[in-house]
Order: structure tokens, then sequence, then C-alpha cells
């Protein structure tokens, strides 16, 4: 018999279907456990003042550190229609108030940077350490369909 | 010259130097920029269009580690090979020494922030960490 947890679940998975499937605009956590460790673990970032490391590297607003977890919940939530889990990224502290995620496999590499201006894209740059390469910017409130592809290599 | 005369370099400071491919450049890195001890790219920035480093004919790794204002013992250093970085389209080595820092110098970054994040990462591939951080072994 199905619970009453489980009827919810099944509600939402409804309401799923009524919402446009890209862009995603979601501030909403990613519903993946290792992928919230990280986000938990990199909020560190926003206690960093300015000057933190005596070469005047700036302080990170919690605007530039949620339009980096808003680009990892699109691209989680693109993914999951596909039974496909994001892979997890390192969460750093980027140059100029800006975040990094970055992905480093055994065959590829990838790394998207999150300016601390609003008005701004996302820039991005991944290659298999050969000929394959990917790069661009991307605004990232949304899911851009060809980033999550390769982020499935 | 006459004897006892400065040329003009030596008046203004050191004088400007080619750095040869083979030779290394130290920066720091800072704890943060580590993951575990693996380093990541945000260790790369762009400072007015280059990023300060030390040409190793004039200092050594431990020098550029002390050089730090703050708590130098947050920071590693990094090594990068400087005709590596020449082989990685639009940047550049120079040598930019200052009045007390004879061994400064600046890799050139480009200024596009697409052309950027790709640097960080080819720059992190030629990373070695010659001091690992305190508490950590090389």
């Amino acid at each position: 018999m199905p619970t009453a947890g489980a009827a919810r679940a099944w509600d939402r998975e409804n309401d799923f279907e009524v919402w446009p499937q890209v862009p995603t605009q979601t501030s909403e956590p990613p519903r993946n456990e290792e992928l919230q460790t990280e986000i938990e673990k990199a909020k560190k970032i926003l206690e960093l003042t300015n000057d933190w490391d005596g070469q005047g590297a700036e302080s990170y607003a919690s605007d530039t550190f949620d339009r980096a977890i808003t680009f990892l919940a699109a691209h989680s939530d693109f993914l999951k229609q596909f039974g496909l889990a994001l892979p997890v990224p390192h969460i750093g502290a980027g140059p100029n108030g800006s975040i990094d995620l970055h992905w480093k496999s055994a065959s590829w590499e990838l790394l998207v940077n999150v300016p601390a201006d609003m008005t701004k894209m996302a820039s991005f740059y991944g290659d298999n350490y050969g000929v394959q390469k990917i790069k661009g910017s991307v605004d990232p409130k949304t899911c851009n369909p060809g980033l999550a592809a390769w982020l499935m290599n | 010259m006459q004897p006892g005369a400065c040329s003009v370099a030596d008046e203004l400071g050191f004088p400007t130097e080619t750095i040869p491919d083979a030779d290394a450049l130290f920066m720091r890195a800072h704890r943060m920029h580590f993951c575990g001890d693996v380093l990541k790219p945000g260790v790369f920035r762009n400072q007015q269009g280059s990023m300060s480093v030390n040409w190793n004919k004039y200092a050594s790794a431990q020098a550029t580690k002390q050089q730090a204002t703050k708590n130098p013992d947050m920071n590693a250093v990094i090594s990068l090979i400087a005709g590596g970085i020449r082989k990685i389209d639009k940047l550049d080595v120079q040598h930019t020494p200052d009045p007390d820092n004879r061994a400064h110098s600046e890799v050139v970054l480009p200024i596009n922030e697409q052309d950027l994040t790709e640097v960080r990462v080819l720059l992190l591939r030629l990373a070695i960490v010659v001091i690992p951080l305190a508490g950590q072994q090389s």
C-alpha cells in the first residue's frame, strides 16, 4: 500500500509535467546527498573577508554563491529527467569574488566560473585531455543541455 | 662607462631580463585553493591583466612563501615552467623586477573571461606543488 509520503511524491511528479523543461529556474538545492554535502562544505567560502589571502582577494557574496547553486540545481534537475545524477563538482573560491565549479575525472575536466557581477554570464571550459573541447558562456539560471551532456561523458 | 657610474637600469632599479623557457616560476597558493592536497584552479587570479610570480633565478620557493604578508603557513608554493606557460595560447611570461624584489615577474593573462577560464584549467595542469601546505607531505 502506498504511504502518504509516496503519494505526495507522486503528486509532485505530476506537477513537474506542467513545468517548462528548459530553462529551469529554481534556487531549490539539488536533492543529491553527495552534492548537498559539497554545497554545505563550500559555504565556508562565504565567511572569507576581503584580503583573506593577504594578496588582495575579494570576499564572496551570497548572491554569487546562490547563482552557482542554481546552476547546479538546474543541471541536476535536467539530468534527473533521464534517471541520471549530476557528478559532484568541487565548489571553490574563484578569482575576484567568483565561484568555481570544477569537475575532474580520469577522462575529462570541466571548469565553470560564476562571476560576482550578476549581469555577466558564467564562463566554462572543458576538454578530454585531447582534441575534444567545450568552451563558452552560459546563463547560470538555465540548464545548458550541451554542458549537461558533457557532464555525462 | 666611467668607473663608479651607474647604468640607467641601475638607477631605476634592477634591469629587466628575458626569462628562459627552462626556468621555473614560483607562486604562493593559499590553503583555500586546495581540496585536501589537490590544487584547484581558483589559485590563478587575474590582477589587472597579469598574475605575479617569482623567477627562480632570484628567489627560492621558500623565499616566495615567506613573502606572504599574512601567515605564510597558510600557503603552499607551486612551480610553473616558463616554457610551458608560453606554449599556452594567449599567455606570456615577463620579468618585471621591483626595487624590493628582483625575482618579481608576471604571467600575462587574457582579459576575455572565457579565455581566462580555459587558461586556468591549462595552468593547473602545469603546476607542481614544491612546498606543500603545513601538515601535508610532498
